[in-house]
């Protein structure tokens, strides 16, 4: 349920990917730089979402309630877009699909890696992981199924609902946190929540190659002539990193 | 490119699943990512610049469940939510500071220049205790 909620939730946020560029450059006439805050928007919000929850854990909300809220705020800004497709619910979109993408993350992520124990708990990391990288990775090509046949409007309407399938997620997230020990013992004293700077330097660090790989890839590879390397139908932008590549 | 960088990421995060994680440490998941951005930096032609994107996929689908797996390791479980996001939020640092660090670089000399500066900070990070 968790992998299945979450394949669909990543989906919705998916089809946004190659959407939102097109439509802002497109019919709201915007430039590429105003494109390109759009998604540094959702980027910072995602990471400002981070930082009370890297500091207070999940609190007493519980992993159920803040995987149900990262949907419910994803699946409002897809929904303020399709109320009022202008330049300002665009912003409000990538702001709260940041923001949802916090919550969600991070909640579904725990709740992931509280399935089991050492390989258990590693695979069913990795197959929560593969769930959420293939919604975003297969969201951009109903997106733009939907935009060529049905028009934007469409493209909303399911940026809307598909997140909602993240409540489906949150049901399978643990309500309370379990009573669970150091899996080093003596390492941290039992309840109390510390951010781990270390690992997350480390996959910062590790980020580096994708994300360079991601935003000048293509065009490095129209520099060196590999016009086609990148998939983009003639009238997208050219390809931009994904604003929703907060998944790994 | 882009392709294949998803080709292997999917492809090694299903070995992930399957436990082979446990075979690659840290330090070699930074090496590999090292490797991988050296490749078009020594070879600009678009099959140096897709291996280099299969090799850093490879890094990458290993990547999120090892760091978190690190991360959660010396946690209980009301750190756990906080050592998911502080590693979640590191992503997403890495991401953004890569554009605002390395664009510069790009533009100031060129695209394989700037994939062989974004070595080192892969190769010279620090290594997490056994």
């Amino acid at each position: 349920m968790l992998c299945c909620g979450t394949l669909v939730y990543f989906t919705g946020i998916g089809l946004l990917v190659p959407e939102v560029p097109v439509f802002a450059a497109g019919p709201l006439h915007q430039s590429v730089t105003v494109v390109g805050l759009l998604a540094a928007t959702f980027s910072f919000c995602a990471i400002a979402g981070r930082v009370p929850l890297a500091y207070r854990g999940g609190g007493t909300a519980g992993l159920r309630r803040l995987a149900a809220a990262g949907a419910l705020i994803s699946a409002a800004g897809a929904a303020a877009t399709l109320a009022w497709p202008k330049l300002s619910a665009l912003i409000v979109l990538r702001i709260l699909g940041g923001i949802g993408d916090a919550l969600f993350m991070t909640a579904a992520s725990a709740a992931a890696v509280g399935t089991g124990a050492g390989a258990a708990e590693r695979r069913h990391l990795a197959l929560f992981s593969l769930g959420a990288n293939g919604g975003l990775l297969a969201g951009p090509v109903p997106g733009e199924t939907l935009r060529q046949h049905a028009g934007y409007t469409a493209v909303w309407v399911a940026a809307t609902f598909l997140p909602l399938a993240g409540i489906a997620a949150a049901a399978a997230c643990p309500a309370k946190p379990a009573t669970r020990q150091p899996l080093i013992p003596g390492h941290v004293s039992p309840g109390r929540s510390r951010p781990v700077p270390r690992a997350a330097v480390l996959y910062g660090v590790v980020t580096i190659a994708p994300a360079a790989f991601g935003t000048f890839g293509a065009l490095y590879a129209h520099a060196i002539g590999q016009a086609n390397a990148a998939p983009c139908s003639s009238h997208s932008p050219p390809p931009r990193s994904p604003p929703g590549s907060s998944r790994p | 490119m882009f392709v294949a960088l998803t080709a292997t990421t999917v492809a090694t995060r299903v070995l992930a699943a399957m436990s082979v994680a446990r075979a690659v440490p840290i330090p070699a998941l930074l090496l590999i990512a090292a490797c991988g951005l050296a490749v078009p930096a020594v070879a600009p032609s678009p099959i140096g610049l897709i291996s280099g994107a299969a090799v850093v996929g490879a890094s990458q689908g290993f990547a999120f469940p090892a760091f978190v797996t690190e991360a959660v390791a010396a946690t209980d479980d009301r750190g756990r939510t906080a050592a998911v996001a502080a590693v979640t939020a590191g992503f997403d640092i890495g991401f953004a500071a890569t554009g605002a660090a390395f664009g510069p670089i790009a533009t100031a000399t060129s695209y394989s220049t700037m994939f062989g500066a974004a070595q080192p900070p892969s190769l010279s990070a620090p290594s997490p205790p056994a």
